[in-house]
């Protein structure tokens, strides 16, 4: 890419603000993943008690199971927001950063 | 390569020949009688893979297309891709078998090698599809000097795929012995053959579809098993669980952490290794060069998560399965009460207690199948590194023709199918469980730093990235050769010097600071202009402007 269309492009209101969305929030998705997940690390190696604990009396289902496989679907559904909202605002505005830049 | 269907058929015909006779002649003399639904189901799977293999042979043309499968691969068809990359026989066997020994301490692994995936695809995926072409070095030295970058980045990349490659060769080496009866050199001939057959004829197309298939495979026969284990049950999970508490010699145990993290360096190590190293691994990052844009490149995360993770929530079930279903059953036991075949085989003789010879048979071609398709993958990723970063971009300066860069891809391609079959053998004997562990810490102290530094700070120079790179490549060598899985298991030493399991934790900020280090002090004209390449870089990495596109047939 040349030089002079790269200050272009960011000199583009929209681009400008593409790049304030989503690197905020893409930081703050991947912050949220990598909190969840070493507080479940350090549960572990810390207060594996805790995980030990059963969901309700009389049931053999631990803290630890449920929260490991609430944090696979966490994973996923972290995926999937995130599908949802580069499809609905991102690519609206880097198409339109595009035509500008035509 | 003038005729593939001839030299396909030929093989076919050979391997054939080869499963059948020596099986029989090996239940003559000593060995454990052949299984002949696995057999079947085996070679019918090869011979599937064959002709896709053809199909895909003759849509090979370009480089684009080796490497990339012309970039025409969907976003769905990809994610089912790199799900079938990402779930080898060893998370298949090994979580299963995690499970089975230990409850709850086989799901630490399976969430640690998941969460690296939304990380991917917040931080990187769209990035790397903008910016690459072929392999991650493309990105990693899209503003820097392309020889020591490149140069650094394919070292680091054939480490981790050579090490992932003998923990694949070596479990493909060991499951067909217990399960076909054939020998163990066999297997890894035929394992290290049928993949440089896919690689080098069908390049990155074969390689996809042999993944997607293996991939349907693998989930179909997982998914089966979990739901005949929950339907023993009634589908109640608290049932399930009780029972498996009852049976297990460790009894409540198994429901809470145990003994395979005990202390915190070593978990948060495990931890950082397993959330980037997924980022950092070549045949990983290279899938995201297949797919047409960053669109499709964000939908194939999103569908490889969700197969990767219910295949997760599957084998976590299949090892509870085999807690109340195997470990009490005589026939799975030897003389010890240990598993025949050891833990890894859990999975597998709980497919025989559910469906008997057929569904073993099945369950065993699909294992099978998985390794064949993961070293595939490993392989076309390790033949780039060394055909287009290495060949073309270091060796020849760019100035090289694509004809001559695909052939010396497939010449790589078959060194490296040579060079597996041999470390498969040499490996035979050896203790391999830290490899795949080794693969991830290297991939997250190595290429992740300089990947990510590259796309996210404007600062980092040449130097900078060769010395972070370096830096955590050596470092993670250094301390898993110093720490009790190789200093102790495999030399045989007394006590380790490096007290923890896992490198990462020290690996990792090794290779970000001496980046940073050496990027700050570095006041060259060569630094300024890479400094200024940077804008430029940002742009095209947002929005694709100037990005590779796909070609048409």
């Amino acid at each position: 890419m040349k030089k002079e269309l790269a200050e272009q492009i960011q000199s583009d209101p929209d681009f400008q603000a593409l790049i304030h969305h989503r690197t905020r929030t893409n930081w703050i998705m991947a912050i949220t993943v990598i909190v969840v997940y070493f507080v479940f690390i350090l549960m572990i190696a810390y207060y594996p008690q805790l995980l030990a604990i059963k969901i309700s009396a009389g049931s053999e289902i631990s803290v630890g199971i449920v929260a490991g496989f609430l944090i696979i679907v966490f994973a996923f559904l972290m995926t999937g927001l995130y599908v949802r909202r580069a499809n609905a605002t991102y690519d609206v505005l880097t198409a339109r950063i595009k035509e500008t830049a035509r | 390569m003038k005729n593939p269907m001839l030299i396909l058929a030929g093989l076919a015909a050979l391997i054939t020949t080869l499963l059948f006779s020596t099986g029989a002649l090996a239940a003559d003399v000593v060995q454990k009688s052949i299984n002949v639904p696995a057999v079947t189901m085996f070679v019918i799977f090869v011979a599937l893979t064959l002709v896709v293999t053809y199909w895909a042979a003759k849509r090979t043309r370009t480089a684009k297309d080796f490497y990339a499968a012309g970039g025409n691969i969907t976003g769905f068809q990809n994610g089912l891709a790199l799900a079938g990359d990402y779930m080898s026989a060893a998370s298949f066997l090994g979580i299963a078998a995690l499970v089975y020994a230990n409850g709850f301490d086989g799901l630490i692994y399976s969430i640690g090698f998941l969460v690296g995936w939304p990380i991917m695809l917040f931080l990187l995926a769209e990035k790397l599809r903008n910016l690459g072409k072929y392999t991650f070095a493309d990105v990693a030295s899209y503003r820097l000097a392309q020889t020591p970058i490149r140069t650094v980045a394919a070292i680091a990349s054939l480490i981790v795929v050579s090490m992932y490659l003998i923990a694949q060769m070596v479990g493909a080496g060991k499951l067909i012995q217990v399960l076909f009866g054939l020998p163990y050199s066999y297997a890894v001939v035929i394992v290290g053959v049928l993949m440089m057959v896919y690689v080098t004829l069908g390049g990155m197309l074969a390689t996809t579809w042999v993944q997607i298939i293996k991939a349907v495979l693998l989930l179909s026969g997982a998914t089966f098993m979990a739901l005949a284990v929950l339907y023993s049950f009634g589908f109640d999970f608290n049932a399930m669980f009780s029972k498996a508490v009852e049976i297990s010699p460790k009894h409540e145990a198994i429901m809470a952490p145990g003994s395979l993290i005990h202390d915190p360096i070593s978990a948060i190590s495990l931890g950082l290794a397993l959330m980037f190293g997924v980022a950092g691994l070549p045949h990983i990052l290279m899938r995201f060069f297949t797919v047409t844009d960053a669109k499709e490149a964000r939908k194939s995360v999103f569908v490889a998560t969700g197969f990767i993770g219910y295949f997760y929530i599957l084998t976590f079930i299949i090892g509870f399965g085999a807690i109340i279903m195997v470990s009490t059953n005589p026939t799975y036991l030897d003389a010890a009460h240990k598993l025949i075949g050891g833990n890894n085989m859990a999975a597998i003789h709980l497919s025989h207690a559910i469906g008997g010879n057929v569904f073993l048979g099945f369950i065993s071609a699909v294992a099978f199948a998985t390794i064949l398709a993961v070293v595939s993958g490993l392989t076309l990723a390790g033949a780039s590194a060394v055909s287009h970063d290495l060949y073309a971009n270091v060796f020849r300066h760019g100035r090289v023709d694509e004809k001559t860069e695909m052939r010396v891809s497939r010449y790589a391609t078959i060194a490296l199918g040579i060079l597996a079959i041999f470390l498969g053998i040499a490996f035979e004997k050896q203790n391999i469980a830290f490899m795949v562990g080794l693969a991830f810490a290297v991939a997250a102290s190595a290429n992740f730093p300089v990947l990510f530094l590259a796309l996210y700070w404007k600062n980092l120079t040449t130097r900078g990235a060769v010395m972070g790179g370096l830096g955590g490549l050596i470092t993670a060598l250094v301390l898993v050769v110093l720490s009790q899985s190789v200093w102790v298991d495999v030399l045989g030493n007394a006590t380790a010097i490096m007290p923890y399991k896992y490198p990462a934790i020290f690996s990792m900020p090794v290779a970000f600071i001496l980046a940073w280090i050496f990027s700050i002090t570095d006041h060259s004209v060569r630094a300024q202009a890479e400094r200024d390449r940077f804008h430029a870089q940002f742009v095209r990495s947002e929005t694709g402007i100037g990005a590779e596109g796909a070609v048409t047939h």
